[in-house]
Formats: structure tokens, sequence, C-alpha cells
């Protein structure tokens, strides 16, 4: 009977850890759809995201509750409901910034297509890396460390991607007026947002795993 | 012994192992069990329970089929409660069973009971103590090598060793209760007991141990944090070792479930040796003295017998000793407590400093801010009340530049003169701007009208703006008189300050 119930918070744990990966993959399409003017797809992402969003929030107080229901949790709780917290807040995230890009429109140039595709994909690599960290914290904890350190590395070179984005932006686009380029600032800090919660998570994650293998 | 009495001693014995031994036995229990909360009480009732009756029904301990007045049991329960007290008092883990049962070996003593079957009760103690450290390394080893090798989800891992953890918790509930009812026997003096006789003693103990429930759970929370703040592996390895041994031990001798507790724990985290051994050793030994002791004074006291002075002056040595000891390790604990606390003490100072530091300095930023506030409010009243003062004077100059009429011309010329002059000398702007000034120099206005009461609202106003090193030229724009009028005003100041020549004015108010 417990380990029936146990098996049920499993699969909603790994289902959740799905929707985020999912979410990921969705908020790219998003963005792809966007920068080339598909607008018909970037509405069909932000329901998509939208949706998932709400199936995550769902499955979070479904595992929230179990986790409180059982005695034999009790230590490893309050751990897992911050990762799961985190994980959530990074659905808000990409949630906001995409419909951030249908509310406000911004203009992108197409010389920074390729800049702002290549801040995105460093961006989500670096939070799709902490999902199998996430899902190895549970069965080999061993393994989390080398895992986080991808995220470390893919939130660096986000984070030098961003500077030589805003860099371009400033310096290189005199054709652009200040309102425009102080615009396109706020989008990368967006997308760079996302390389920082994955940190965040990152970070989360290496205290966890210590504190499992000590 | 009377039944009353036989009552009295059980409830006072079973409430004191359930207050002091069980909480330790239960506290990594709490770290990680599956059972649900509804059925923990009942469950834990139940195992204690029927160990308490099969122990019971199974016969009584040899070691304490002895014959003991009331009195004797009285002083070995008084000599043993005292002495754990005491220990527990200066911060020692200490455990009721191995007093309790020192200082009844320490009142046979003293009446000449010798027995050599009482030496082997300091020996099972030991045996079921190494017992339960040894187990304490080998499982604690082994489980967390399973855990952390293998590839299971960490939850199903977790449940499984809360299912092992609850049944391990219940055994061991019924190996103490195996194991306490040796007290039964020792009130009914080693008669073969019945299970009616059996019977009230258990439902006593059970309805202590349900009664006490919120308190011992209190206590379990308290000491999990202190001893058992681990992973669930090693607790699961605590409470194996230590329910295996007393199953061994439960009908060789009274074993204290706290003390092999602190054995296993000891095994599993190479844990606080030193302290466990106060617990072990020198409660026993200090109880049996004490009771002795006791036995010695209470005779000599009872029977008008001669008090034997080399027993006496022992026992009061003993007693004395102990007390000594319990001073001194309190003393040498409180040391570093006292310096904790008053770092702590320190600190949280240091800290509520900090708070109003930052409480003031947002007072100050919320005063600048509402400052601002109120500038920007009056600089846009003062821009609207231009526009509509401009926008007045430009209606009037269109109708004068296309009025043929050459008396109304005049008229509206007359009104735009009237009105420049009127906007000219409003003193709207000087005020706003003397308001500004006092208030951003609250403190230099209060301290003038100290030391110089008798200046008047202008020389204020002068003193003020010579502190800020205005200019003749300035200071005359902005009190709306001449510069010839400031150089006056000055002289006077100068003489109301009583000032001489060497000294100058300016340096002066400055240094108000």
């Amino acid at each position: 009977m417990f380990n029936r119930k146990t098996k049920e918070t499993i699969g909603r744990l790994d289902k959740f850890f799905d929707i985020v990966d999912q979410s990921l993959l969705v908020f790219i399409e998003g963005v792809k759809n966007y920068i080339y003017h598909n607008e018909d797809a970037l509405s069909g992402n932000l329901q998509s995201i939208t949706r998932l969003e709400s199936d995550a929030e769902i499955l979070r107080r479904d595992i929230e509750a179990d986790l409180y229901r059982r005695n034999s949790l009790s230590r490893p709780r309050g751990d897992i409901l911050r990762l799961l917290e985190r994980m959530d807040h990074v659905l808000d995230t990409l949630n906001n910034n995409l419909y951030q890009f249908e509310i406000e429109t911004p203009h992108i140039p197409v010389e920074l297509n390729a800049d702002f595709l290549k801040l995105m994909e460093l961006s989500t690599e670096a939070m799709s890396t902490t999902i199998p960290a996430s899902k190895a914290y549970f069965k080999t904890p061993d393994s989390v460390p080398d895992m986080v350190h991808r995220v470390y590395f893919f939130q660096k070179e986000a984070d030098t991607q961003a500077k030589i984005l805003k860099r371009k932006v400033f310096h290189d686009m005199d054709k652009l007026k200040l309102s425009e380029k102080f615009h396109l600032r706020y989008f990368a800090l967006h997308i760079e947002e996302l390389s920082q919660e994955a940190l965040k998570v990152a970070d989360q994650l290496s205290v966890m795993s210590i504190r499992r293998i000590i | 012994m009377e039944l009353l009495t036989v009552a009295l001693l059980t409830a006072l014995l079973f409430a004191a192992v359930i207050l002091w031994e069980l909480p330790m036995s239960l506290a990594p229990v709490a770290t990680c069990f599956s059972i649900p909360r509804w059925l923990l009480l009942p469950s834990m009732l139940i195992s204690l329970g029927s160990g308490l009756v099969l122990g019971a029904v199974m016969g009584d301990m040899e070691q304490f089929t002895i014959d003991l007045s009331s009195t004797s049991v009285y002083i070995a329960i008084g000599s043993a409660l005292a002495v754990v007290l005491v220990l527990h008092l200066i911060g020692q883990p200490s455990a009721i069973l191995p007093s309790l049962t020192a200082a009844l070996v320490g009142t046979q003593m003293y009446y000449g009971v010798t027995d050599t079957d009482l030496v082997w009760i300091p020996l099972q103690w030991l045996a079921s103590m190494v017992l339960a450290l040894v187990l304490g390394v080998i499982l604690a080893r082994f489980l967390q090598k399973l855990v952390l090798n293998s590839n299971v989800h960490l939850l199903m891992k977790l449940s499984w060793l809360g299912s092992a953890m609850s049944i391990a918790m219940l055994v061991l509930l019924f190996a103490i209760g195996m194991n306490l009812s040796g007290l039964l026997s020792i009130a009914f003096q080693g008669e073969s007991l019945k299970i009616e006789q059996i019977m009230p003693g258990t439902l006593v103990a059970v309805l202590i141990f349900a009664v006490l429930a919120p308190v011992v759970k209190n206590r379990v929370s308290a000491l999990r944090e202190e001893f058992f703040d681990m992973d669930a592996a090693t607790s699961l390895a605590c409470v194996i070792a230590s329910a295996f041994s007393m199953l061994v031990f439960a009908r060789g001798t009274i074993v204290s479930p706290s003390v092999v507790m602190l054995c296993a724990l000891a095994g599993a985290r190479n844990f606080r040796l030193g302290e466990i051994s106060v617990s072990v050793f020198a409660a026993p030994v200090f109880s049996a003295l004490s009771a002795y002791t006791l036995c010695a004074v209470v005779s000599s006291v009872g029977y008008g017998r001669t008090p034997d002075v080399a027993e006496a002056v022992a026992g009061l040595f003993a007693l004395a000793c102990c007390v000594l000891l319990a001073l001194l390790v309190k003393t040498l604990k409180s040391r570093p407590r006292q310096v904790e606390r008053s770092s702590d003490e320190s600190y949280h100072r240091l800290n509520e400093l900090k708070v109003h530091s930052m409480q003031v300095e947002n007072e100050h930023l919320q005063n600048l801010l509402e400052l601002r506030r109120r500038d920007a409010m009056s600089i846009a009243e003062r821009i609207s009340e231009q526009s509509e003062f401009m926008d007045e004077l430009y209606s009037k100059v269109a109708e004068a530049e296309i009025s043929s009429d050459p008396a109304r011309k005049d008229e509206l010329l007359h009104e735009i003169k009237t009105s420049l002059n009127l906007r000219r000398n409003s003193q709207d702007e000087r005020t706003d701007f003397y308001n500004k000034v006092e208030t951003l120099h609250q403190d230099f206005t209060a301290r003038l009208s100290i030391k110089c009461p008798q200046l008047s609202a202008q020389e204020r106003k002068l003193a003020t703006l010579l502190r800020l090193e205005f200019s003749t030229k300035y200071i005359a724009a902005l009190l709306g008189i001449s510069p010839k009028s400031v150089e006056v005003e000055r002289h006077r100041l100068r003489k109301k300050f009583s000032l001489t020549r060497d000294q100058n004015l300016v340096d002066y108010i400055k240094s108000i």
C-alpha cells in the first residue's frame, strides 16, 4: 500500500520535471517564432506554455501534499520542496518572458537575430541541464556535481553572450533609437534571467547532494 | 509490602522510565517511520503492553528474588532518582534503570546479603552495551553503503527505511516491555505472578504511557535534534542495534534502553563516548553509594543503633564527592556556555543596533523623499500657475494689439504693468525658499535662536544666508532690499553678536 503511494509520488515528480523540460522547448520555439514573425505559431506556443504552467502548479501542490503526508520523508522534505519551488519559479519566468515578447513586441533588427537565438539557446541549455541533475539527486546523488558543473559552464557562456549582444546594441546599432536600444537590452536581460535561475537551481542541487552524501 | 505501596511504586517507576528512558529510545525513530499518525500510539501501546505481559508470564529475574523491605525499596528509588536528577541538571545524559538497579544492590550490600549472582548485573550491562555498539558500527556502515550505492529512487528508499524503522521500533518497544516486567517482579518481591496479578501492573504502565504521550513526544523531538540529527539509514542502524541488544538481554537483567541506544549511537556515529560513559558508569556507582549511605543513616536512626562511624563517614564522603563532582562539571560546562551566551547577547545587541540604524536611515530617506516629493509638487504648481499667468498676459497683449480704442489699450497696458509689478514683488517664492533653507538647516536655526534669542526674523534670515556664503548682491535680491541695506543689517547683526573688529561675521555664524 505504501509502495503504491510512493510510486505515485515518484511518478508525479518525474512528470513535473518533464513539464519543465517541455516548457523550455516551447519557450525556445516561441522565441524563434517571434523572431521569424510566425505570429500564429507563437500564439499556439503561448497557449501551450500557459497550460504546462498550470499543470505543473497542480502537480507541485499534489507532491507537496504527498510529502507532508508521509512521515518517512520528513528529513529531505524541505530540500525537495525548495527544489520544486525553484523549478516552479523557472516556469513562471519562462511564461512571463514569452508573454513579454507577445505584449511588448520588441523590434529586433535582423542583424541581431543570431545573437538573440544564441543567447536563448545558451540560457535554455543551462536550464535544461538542471533537469537530469534534479532527477539524479533522487537516484545517484554522487553524479549531481558533474551535471551541475555543466550548468555553471552554460551560465557563464550565456552571460558572455548577453554582454556581446548588449555591446552590439549600444555601440554598433546607430540607426536604433535609444528607447529601442533600452527595449532590446531589457529583453536580453529577460532571456539571461533564465540562466540566472538555472544557476540558483544548480546551487540548490549542489547543497542538497552534499547533504545527502554526508 | 502493602498493595497500595506496590501500586504507587510501580506507577512511579514506570513514569520515571517512560519519561527518562523511552524518549531516548524513540528519538531516532522520529527521523523516518511509515506508521500513520493515528495508528502510532495504539501500536506502541500494544507492543509495550505485550512485552510486559510476556516478560512477566515467562517468569521473574533470578537476581531480584531478594527480600526487600518497603524502606529499602523507597531508599533505593530515592537515591536513584536523586543521582539521575543531579546528572540531568548538569546536562549529562542519565539513565534511571541502571541507577535504580545499582541502588537496590547498594541496599542489599548494606544489609549484608551477599549473592554471587549480583556480579553478573554489571557484566550483563557491559555485554548489552558492547553488543549495541558493535551492531551500531556494522549496521550503520552496511545500511549507508546499501542506501548510497543502490540505484533506487530516494523516496522509495525512504519508504522502505520507514517501514523497516517502524518494525524495528515495535520490536524495540516489545523488548523494552519484556525487560521492564522485571520491575513488576521486584514490586511483587519475586513471587511467581499469575495473569490477574500481571494485568493491573501492565494496565498501569500502558495508561501512564498513554497519559504521558504528549510529554514523551516533546522530549523525543528535543532529543532528536540534540542527538539524532542524522540520515535515516544511521537512525535505523541505531534502532535495530538497540532492539537486538535489548531482546538478547531482556530476561537477564534490567537493561537501560537509553544507555543501549546511546551505545548504538556511539557505534554508528562515534558520538560523545565521554558523556555516555558518565551515565553508564557514574550514575550506577553514585546511586549504589548513596543508597548504601541512606540505609546506614535510616537504620541507625530507626532502630536506635549506635551509628557505625566508618559506614556513615564513608557514605557521607561518597555523597560529598558526588555533589562536588556534579558542581565541578557544572562550573566547567557553564563557562563556555556563559561565553557563548554573552557572545550571543553581543551579537543580538549588534543586530538590534544595526536594525535601529537601518530604521533611522530609512526614516531619514523617507523624510528626504517626502521633501523631494513636496519640491516636485511645488515646482509643478508653480509651472502651472506661471503658465496660467502667461496665458492671461498673452491674451491681454493680444487684445491690446487688436483693440482700436486707445482708452481700452491704455487700460489693458496699465493692467499688464500692474500684474507684472505684483508678480515682481511677490513674496511666495521667497517664502518658499526660506522654508526650504530652514528645513535643510533646522539644527542651525534652533541653535541660533538659543544663542541669540533677541534676533528678529529678518536678521535670522540674513544669518542663514550669510552661513550659505551668499554674496551681498544675492542676499539683497533674496531679501528684496538694496545692497546698502544688507550692509546695514550686517552691521546690526555684528552688534547683536557683540563681535570685535578682528572677528569675521561669517566665520562666527558658521561656528554656531
